[in-house]
């Protein structure tokens, strides 16, 4: 009964995701995995955005109902809209697709096996899974008290609250909290990298055995799988890595394709990162800068900025919402980093070298990453020694971008102990960008003997 | 070969995979459960990162500590017949990982009661002034005390004992707080 409970709420928040990305991309060509995974992640956020709205006026059984109403009407809306797309290949036919299946397949089987293995990480418990569970008591709505609750200061009160809310969906249908049934939401997450793994492959030229390089990469990065961060610990940085592999999908679509809705896609996924996590808006700037710089290429139309800037609505609605909302509620004044002045760079200078030091050492750190970082570097040395690199310049940046202002933050930790600071949460930081790592790798890198099998040079943006 | 043939074949075969793998996961059962005890000790080797289970897994692993079974059931029972509007403090002799993680998740688990964290430092030689690490708000009235591993004053009445290492003890008003980390 409990899972048919959890299988219903998984599909009403697909119902959702699925009716808005119909919605937002009406025209396109549909492809099954793409649109798997943009109905998981669209899903998600429309529920929990949903939740935390509705919460201010209704709670109990009417929110549930009229959330999952909702979600059924965007769902129906979408396809009546646009009509049900006929999607290619949601059912593998070719012999790669079927590879595809079954690498897949192993994978998740694995990881739903670590998820009743292991617990869940301390934040998976404390940052997330209470705050579900809080709410889930409170009747599905959040409770505005505990914002300002000084005895709960360490349950991080100004994160985002896509994960618990979310969470919360699962625990309202299931009509209990369960912390073992909750970590089935992470195998959805999982999938939906996977299907955007393989789907960006074949964006970026692959269209047959050399798009599952990628996904196969996956299953050589132990941080993914397990320990603190990873898809199977509850916290949120697995999921904030899927939705910026899929703003960066969107983003490399919207190069190659100069559709708008795909960057307006790209802008949506960035936005939906900074409502999962805080880093989500290191994210989502590292995003529109890059596009920014990739319309300057381009020397790109009017018409292209005005998409951007239109891309950059969602998101920045979201961060001065989230702000005036954490206003509002009072929360109690925690500051981990010092605010950026001339005496904060001054301190911070000093400790660069200790900062560059240790980030080396965490990138070179086998038991978590495997080869992983140490490929990226081979990559994209790769690039500059073929002379690619000004024309293939997207996905080395949307890497070392986001990774220069990740190791940058800690000059300017409150930390008694920064390196303490940067051990402890790096490696976390790291998993956001791991994602794109891999889909770089594998598919600019023939390092796979199947990719060795397969003749032809490292795949090129048709745009490019 | 004719395709009623080639499909008779490929019937046989996924007959005989079947079978295989049938036999061996039902005449392998136990051998299954000692693999898989085995690759348990592998990926979660720490004892608190390993799952037991149920819809309190993560909570039971993490109050080992209370060497109580179903530890969170128990901690739920005994709050739940609290006002929810009463503040509580937790009580404890130092402040190591530890007891940080047993306050965290008992704080957790009585939500909407607001719960504080007085760290007695008891038995530490370089500091010995208790440290009132987390506070109730002020207008909230603390009415009940947990005593992790340490001893509640004596002479207090209604003691509950939530297990050998755990009490909860009502007050009727807060002392100083130092005087609640006499040893």
């Amino acid at each position: 009964m409990a899972f048919l409970q959890i299988t219903i709420a998984a599909l009403t928040l697909m119902t959702a995701g699925f009716g808005v990305r119909l919605l937002i991309l009406p025209d396109r060509r549909n492809n099954g995995a793409e649109m798997f995974a943009s109905s998981v992640l669209l899903g998600s956020t429309f529920v929990s955005g949903s939740l935390f709205l509705l919460g201010f006026l209704i709670s109990g059984a009417p929110l549930l109902w009229s959330v999952t109403l909702l979600c059924l009407a965007v769902g129906t809306i979408g396809v009546w809209r646009t009509g049900l797309p006929k999607l290619h290949a949601f059912w593998p036919v070719t012999n790669p697709g079927k590879c595809f299946l079954i690498i897949s397949v192993v994978q998740l089987a694995a990881l739903v096996w670590l998820n009743a293995q292991r617990v869940l990480g301390w934040d998976g418990l404390f940052n997330f899974e209470a705050k579900a569970l809080l709410i889930f008591q409170n009747s599905g709505s959040v409770p505005m008290d505990w914002f300002s609750d000084p005895s709960r200061t360490w349950m991080m009160q100004g994160y985002p609250l896509m994960l618990p809310l979310t969470e919360s969906w699962l625990f309202l249908w299931l009509g209990r909290e369960d912390q073992q049934l909750v970590k089935l939401l992470f195998p959805l997450f999982f999938a939906a990298a996977l299907c955007l793994l393989n789907s960006s492959s074949q964006l970026l030229g692959a269209g047959s055995w050399r798009s599952l390089a990628a996904p196969m990469l996956l299953f050589t990065v132990p941080l993914v799988f397990i320990g603190d961060g990873s898809a199977s610990s509850g916290y949120a940085d697995f999921p904030l890595a899927v939705f910026y592999l899929a703003a960066v999908f969107s983003l490399l679509d919207f190069w190659q394709s100069g559709e708008a809705a795909a960057l307006r896609l790209a802008g949506i996924f960035a936005a939906c990162g900074c409502w999962l996590k805080q880093e989500g808006a290191i994210l989502w700037v590292c995003l529109m800068v890059i596009a920014a710089i990739a319309l300057i290429r381009k020397q790109a139309a009017r018409n292209d900025w005005l998409a951007l800037a239109r891309a950059a609505i969602p998101g920045l609605i979201f961060l001065v919402g989230w702000q005036l909302f954490l206003r509002m509620a009072s929360l109690p004044d925690i500051r981990q980093f010092s605010a950026i002045n001339p005496e904060s760079l001054r301190t911070g200078s000093g400790r660069a070298p200790i900062v560059a030091w240790a980030v080396l050492a965490e990138l070179v750190n086998w038991r978590l990453w495997g080869a992983l970082w140490l490929l990226v570097v081979v990559t994209i040395g790769l690039l500059i020694w073929r002379r690619e690199l000004k024309n293939q310049f997207m996905l080395p940046l949307v890497i070392l971008l986001p990774f220069t202002l990740y190791s940058s933050v800690y000059l300017f930790s409150l930390w008694p102990l920064f390196v303490i600071h940067l051990e402890s949460s790096f490696p976390r930081l790291l998993i956001h960008l791991s994602l794109v790592a891999v889909l770089l790798i594998g598919t600019q890198l023939r390092l796979l003997p199947i990719i060795l099998l397969c003749p032809g040079r490292s795949f090129r943006l048709r745009g490019e | 070969m004719s395709i009623r043939v080639k499909n008779k074949l490929k019937f046989n075969a996924f007959l005989g995979v079947s079978l295989i793998f049938g036999g061996v996961l039902f005449s392998g059962c136990e051998s299954l459960f000692k693999v898989n005890q085995q690759m348990t000790n592998v990926v979660a080797r720490q004892p608190l990162a390993r799952s037991a289970g149920g819809p309190y897994a993560t909570t039971d692993t993490y109050l080992r500590s209370l060497e109580i079974p179903n530890p969170s059931e128990r901690v739920l029972a005994a709050v739940a017949q609290l006002p929810e509007n009463d503040a509580m403090m937790f009580i404890a002799p130092g402040r190591t990982p530890e007891i940080e993680l047993t306050y965290r998740v008992i704080a957790s688990l009585s939500w909407p009661r607001e719960v504080g964290a007085l760290h007695c430092r008891l038995g530490d030689a370089t500091t010995s002034e208790p440290e009132l690490l987390f506070q109730p708000r002020k207008e909230k009235r603390i009415r009940w005390l947990f005593f992790y591993r340490t001893s509640p004053p004596a002479g207090s009445k209604s003691v509950t004992e939530i297990g050998p290492h755990l009490k909860l003890v009502p007050i009727e008003e807060a002392k100083e707080w130092t005087s609640y980390c006499s040893p």
